[in-house]
């Protein structure tokens, strides 16, 4: 089945994108996982998920699998703070449990989403709504996070098979060798991060991603791989 | 038979919020969304505990702000929605979230009537249910949710913070021994920031996939219009409130709505990047303010330096918000 490739540029007052294992305090990813941006296409859509404790809905299982996606972190530096917050009826008893959230300050993202071409919500009969609708408040992972979205629009993009990558999007650590010291290049930042791939409680799968921090960073790749481009941009799939 | 199980499933996990399924169950639906920017003056206070420093040294929420990191005060959207709801409490309304709910399990009657109400009896019950959204979760057992329509991420001040250690006196002991207490507060004067974001389509309407019986839409509007109008009252009012001391009363200088068609604009975001604080006054550099969609609705001339602009009625701006 064909797809189709939609960009976001996306910033917010704040993000919490809470790591899963992470209870009373709740530190944060620095980059949306992919549940939280198929949350996001489906906020803008006006789908929304009822709250069913350690249970997802079919809808997200199945969509999770049909959507591939892309994340560049833009800011130059990651700053972040916990906030103190009592939260009221935690554990149904009535009492004010104190937890400690960490919220990244002012981020700033790329998103890219590759969709199915033909689907009912998904598909490019949808592009108006999926572009310009927001009938939920889009959030950065958490309601206390609602997020901007500065530039919608649709992208061509062109497939290839290459063994190296300069790109701004993270990468998956599995698949790099090493940083490619002979391509010129500003000086290079990055962090190395754990990210959940599926959603939480359904075969909880975690892998490693460089997280370029506000440039292109240059990778050798292990073995050749499907690399997507677009403009400037190079970039691989989650 | 199993068609049908499957279907009921179905009902429980998602809802859809677009104009035919509004339409369908009787509902109003405006497709319009809403970003709502206040800004606050304060005499120097501490306004929002960190929460981290004690009973006895209580210093203000300070964070590192943008990628130079530098230090502000913030204010959490917590503390915000207490004000406002002290606020409606204070005009008569019923709110849920209430600071007396500290309580201990089982000892309160109302308390326990209240936890068997349905969704749709908590939303026409309770100003802060409907608008701020509500969330159970239970060990075990099926949460309930309800998305707020009201969003908010806090309020941070325009400036570093100058902050200053003031010496107060209590006379209750904060370690319940006898005698009185000594405390330290930090506290700056400040000009705040916030922004809330309204999805008027969500207010006094309880989502569900299945069909709903005996929606009057009339009555919905009515309360719609009602309670947005509660809100923006407390946009501008409730940050007044006494939170402990004379010095604790931030005034609200400047109130503004913009109303847009599918979408919620940019306006908080363009005009925080285009605000300059001098001394005791603030300065909007652009023409921001003269854009369609966007509703002043308090500017005061002795604290914002604005483009002559006019003032929109309250009223105005909710029917704008509803209409369809």
């Amino acid at each position: 089945m064909g797809y189709w490739a939609v960009e976001f540029e996306v910033e917010g007052w704040l993000a919490n994108f809470r790591e899963a294992t992470a209870v009373t305090t709740q530190t944060t990813h620095t980059i949306p996982p992919k549940s939280a941006l198929l949350g996001f296409l489906f906020a803008k859509i006006g789908i929304g998920r009822s709250y069913i404790r350690d249970s997802w809905p079919d809808m997200y299982k199945e969509y999770i699998k049909k959507i591939n996606v892309a994340v560049a972190f833009n800011n130059k530096k990651k700053v972040s703070f916990f906030d103190y917050v009592l939260y009221a009826n935690a554990g149904g008893k009535g009492e004010l449990k104190p937890t400690f959230v960490e919220y990244l300050v002012w981020p700033k993202y790329t998103f890219i989403y590759l969709l199915p071409e033909e689907d009912e919500y998904l598909g490019k009969q949808n592009k108006g709504a999926i572009l310009n609708n927001e009938l939920f408040k889009v959030s950065l992972g958490s309601n206390e996070a609602p997020a901007q979205i500065i530039r919608a629009r649709e992208i061509k993009i062109n497939e290839k098979e290459a063994e190296k990558i300069n790109t701004k999007f993270i990468v998956n650590r599995e698949f790099v060798d090493s940083l490619d010291t002979t391509s010129p290049t500003n000086s290079v930042s990055f962090i190395n991060e754990y990210l959940p791939l599926s959603l939480p409680n359904e075969d909880f799968n975690v892998s490693k991603f460089i997280v370029p921090i506000g440039d292109k960073i240059p990778l050798n790749l292990k073995s050749a791989k499907k690399i997507y481009s677009y403009d400037e941009n190079e970039f691989m799939v989650i | 038979m199993a068609k049908k199980k499957e279907n009921e499933q179905k009902n429980i996990e998602i809802f859809s919020l677009n104009k035919g399924d509004f339409e369908k169950n009787g509902y109003p639906f405006s497709g319009k969304r809403a970003v709502v920017v206040g800004i606050y003056y304060s005499f120097p206070s501490n306004q929002n505990a960190s929460g981290s420093s004690g009973t006895n040294a209580i210093s203000q929420k300070i964070i590192p702000w943008g990628e130079e990191a530098e230090p502000r005060v913030y204010i959490s959207p917590f503390a915000l929605k207490r004000r406002i709801r002290d606020y409606w409490s204070k005009s008569g309304e019923k709110v849920y979230v209430r600071e007396d709910r500290n309580i201990e399990e089982g000892k309160n009657e109302e308390e326990s009537k209240t936890e068997k109400k349905g969704m749709k009896e908590l939303v026409n019950e309770y100003i802060d249910v409907d608008l701020f959204g509500y969330m159970k979760a239970e060990s075990g057992k099926e949460g309930t949710t309800r998305p707020g329509p009201i969003t908010s991420w806090g309020a941070v001040s325009l400036e570093p913070v100058h902050s200053f250690v003031d010496f107060n006196t209590c006379i209750y002991s904060t370690t319940e021994k006898e005698g009185g207490s000594i405390i330290n507060r930090g506290i700056s004067k400040e000009f705040y920031f916030t922004s809330f974001f309204i999805n008027p389509d969500l207010i006094s309407v309880v989502l569900t996939n299945s069909k709903q019986e005996g929606v009057d839409k009339n009555k919905v509007l009515e309360m719609k219009k009602e309670r947005l109008n509660l809100f923006l009252d407390g946009m501008k009012y409730a940050m007044q409130k006494d939170t402990g001391g004379p010095r604790d009363k931030p005034s609200c200088v400047f109130l503004a709505v913009q109303i847009e068609d599918s979408a919620y604009g940019d306006f908080d975001k363009k005009l925080f990047k285009n605000i300059e604080v001098k001394g005791d006054k603030v300065k909007i550099k652009s023409d921001l303010l003269k854009e369609e969609g966007i509703h002043i609705l308090h500017l005061d001339n002795d604290f914002v330096e604005a483009p002559n602009v006019k003032k929109s009625e309250l009223d105005e701006v909710v029917d704008s918000l509803l209409s369809q």
